[in-house]
């Protein structure tokens, strides 16, 4: 470990590769998160499957791309795929745990996460898999410092998202009518809203956003039938740190998050790479659990 | 005027052991004020939830234009245009005054175009001001709606209510901890929602000054059951009801 760290310490410019990659994928981390804010703000469940979903969009980005379609068109048609998958694991899953207490939407959701994982591994093999962009790879600093510009356009692409996806709820009729439910469904029911229906879109809209980001994630990382645990854990650790509703703290604690785990993986090893997503984790609910300890004591 | 809006015909509604509403059977006349009054616990906010669809009735009826809605959902029964605001205020106090009203435009069922469609045109957004100002919130519409005072936020409620083009409006207490300036100015804008805008008005009220002046009819609930029903004079001479509201009964 220190070995490393004197590395880091010695060739500085390394610093500067671990950063931007942990920008870059921490970029997708935050979309994914955000998705899932919203159906634990709006919904109040807590979707165990968030990183399968991510997973299963990365999985049709892929496929695309091995029928000789570039994995880049994967992602609109991941958005299409994860949208109408959404709805129809509403249908059929969720809108019977809606109502119910916290740990029958959770185990509800591990179950579909179990399933899907299972599922895409009879699908598409236990192999780990990227989805080849062909993009250009550029070098700075001697070569010291990479830059994939696959990785530079899915940054961006993640950052046109986030933008539309919070137009959409500010500007949008049914943005409007999830706003509304999310603050207080009951009165939102008695002004005619559908609180199914409204239910219904942001699940399905939180899968949308899951294929999306899986998407850009297998063409920029890789992804593999079992990964998505640790993608549901990455976005909790995001949601619980950021609030709901909070779109520039999901923004700066997905980046952050992944700058962390690339220093993380490179300091401690890979293999420790997700400790330190479940170890932050743990940091966080700590500091979570403290600080409303003293805000009690404010109160008393 | 004659016409009967909303239709009930021998409503129960027991939660457990507990009877809530006994055999109820009443008729709101279109384009009139209506009160219902009664003790506390007398089932006169069941009965509005029960007209609203918050929850089954156990036996009865419940006609809206003709129409049986006992077995509709809330929001369904909204659409039909018959609306409710509550004695707590329910607005949406992150939001501003207009994002409050913008969410209570008439909700057709929701379908994927309403993810594309913004939330409020020109037409739309005049209308917001126009009420706005008739409740007198026009100066404070930025504002979010949460640091306004309860019986602003009480206005904001009745603008949002009127927003929603309602046919008849269910109204529990609107008066209920609003200081007595603002109530007169209250009242003047539920009479005219009656009289300019024709929206039929059921109005639950502990304020005998206010539902004897508004009103055209009272019904008078006690222990669940319809005690008495008339004019306000009718009512307020009734013995039955003062013996119900000096705890005789």
């Amino acid at each position: 470990m220190w070995d490393n760290i004197s590395i880091l310490t010695a060739a500085p410019v390394f610093n500067i590769q671990l950063i931007l990659d942990g920008l870059f994928i921490g970029s997708t981390f935050a979309l994914a998160a955000y998705g899932l804010a919203l159906v634990w703000g709006v919904m109040n469940v807590k979707n165990l499957a968030q990183g399968d979903f991510v997973i299963m969009g990365g999985y049709v980005a892929w496929w695309l791309g091995k029928q000789g379609i570039h994995p880049l068109w994967g992602l609109p048609v991941s958005i299409v795929v994860m949208f109408v998958f959404g709805w129809v694991v509403y249908v059929t899953i969720i809108r019977r745990v809606i109502d119910k207490d916290m740990f029958t939407s959770l185990l509800a959701t591990f179950g579909l996460a179990i399933v899907l994982a299972q599922a895409l591994n009879l699908m598409f093999g236990p192999e780990v898999q990227t989805a080849e962009s062909d993009f250009a790879i550029r070098s700075y600093f001697d070569n010291s410092v990479t830059v994939a510009d696959i990785k530079l356009v899915a940054f961006g692409l993640c950052g046109v998202l986030a933008v539309a996806v919070v137009l959409f709820m500010k500007n949008s009729r049914m943005g409007q009518a999830i706003r509304a439910t999310a603050q207080d469904a009951r009165a939102a029911r008695v002004m005619g809203i559908d609180t199914d229906k409204v239910y219904a879109f942001t699940f399905s809209l939180n899968a949308a956003i899951c294929g999306a980001a899986g998407a850009l994630i297998s063409m920029i990382w890789v992804i593999q039938p079992f990964y998505g645990i640790g993608h549901s854990i990455r976005s909790f650790v995001i949601v619980t740190a950021a609030g709901f509703g909070n779109l520039g703290g999901v923004i700066m604690a997905g980046l952050g998050l992944g700058v962390m785990e690339q220093y993380g993986g490179f300091v401690l090893g890979a293999e420790f790479q997700q400790a330190c997503v479940v170890g932050l984790l743990v940091a966080v609910l700590i500091y979570r659990q403290l600080e409303m300890r003293r805000h009690r004591q404010v109160v008393q | 005027m004659t016409d009967t809006v909303i239709e009930i015909s021998g409503v129960s509604k027991s939660y457990g052991g507990v009877v809530a509403n006994h055999n109820i059977s009443l008729k709101v006349p279109s384009g009139g004020i209506t009160g219902l009054i009664g003790p506390n616990g007398s089932g006169k906010t069941t009965l509005f939830n029960s007209i609203v669809g918050y929850h089954p009735i156990d036996e009865g009826s419940i006609k809206f234009k003709g129409e049986e809605i006992s077995s509709y959902r809330v929001p369904q029964i909204a659409r039909l245009g018959l609306l409710r605001t509550f004695q707590q205020t329910r607005i949406y106090s992150n939001m501003n005054c207009i994002d409050n009203m913008l969410i209570s435009i008439p909700h057709r069922k929701l379908g994927f175009a309403d993810m594309f469609k913004n939330r409020g045109d020109k037409e739309t957004m005049e209308e917001v001001d126009r009420l706005l100002d008739f409740v007198g919130l026009y100066e404070k519409r930025r504002l979010i709606s949460g640091d306004l005072s309860f019986g602003q936020q009480k206005l904001l409620e009745f603008a949002m209510a009127l927003m929603n083009r309602p046919e008849v409006l269910l109204l529990d207490e609107p008066t209920a901890g609003i200081n007595p300036t603002l109530i007169n100015g209250l009242i003047d804008r539920l009479r005219r929602a009656n009289e300019e805008l024709g929206i039929t008005l059921f109005v639950i009220e502990h304020n005998m000054r206010v539902i004897m002046n508004m009103a055209q009819s009272i019904y008078c609930l006690a222990h669940g059951e319809l005690l008495a029903h008339g004019t306000p004079d009718e009512v307020q001479n009734d013995q039955r009801v003062i013996d119900a509201y000096l705890g005789a009964h």
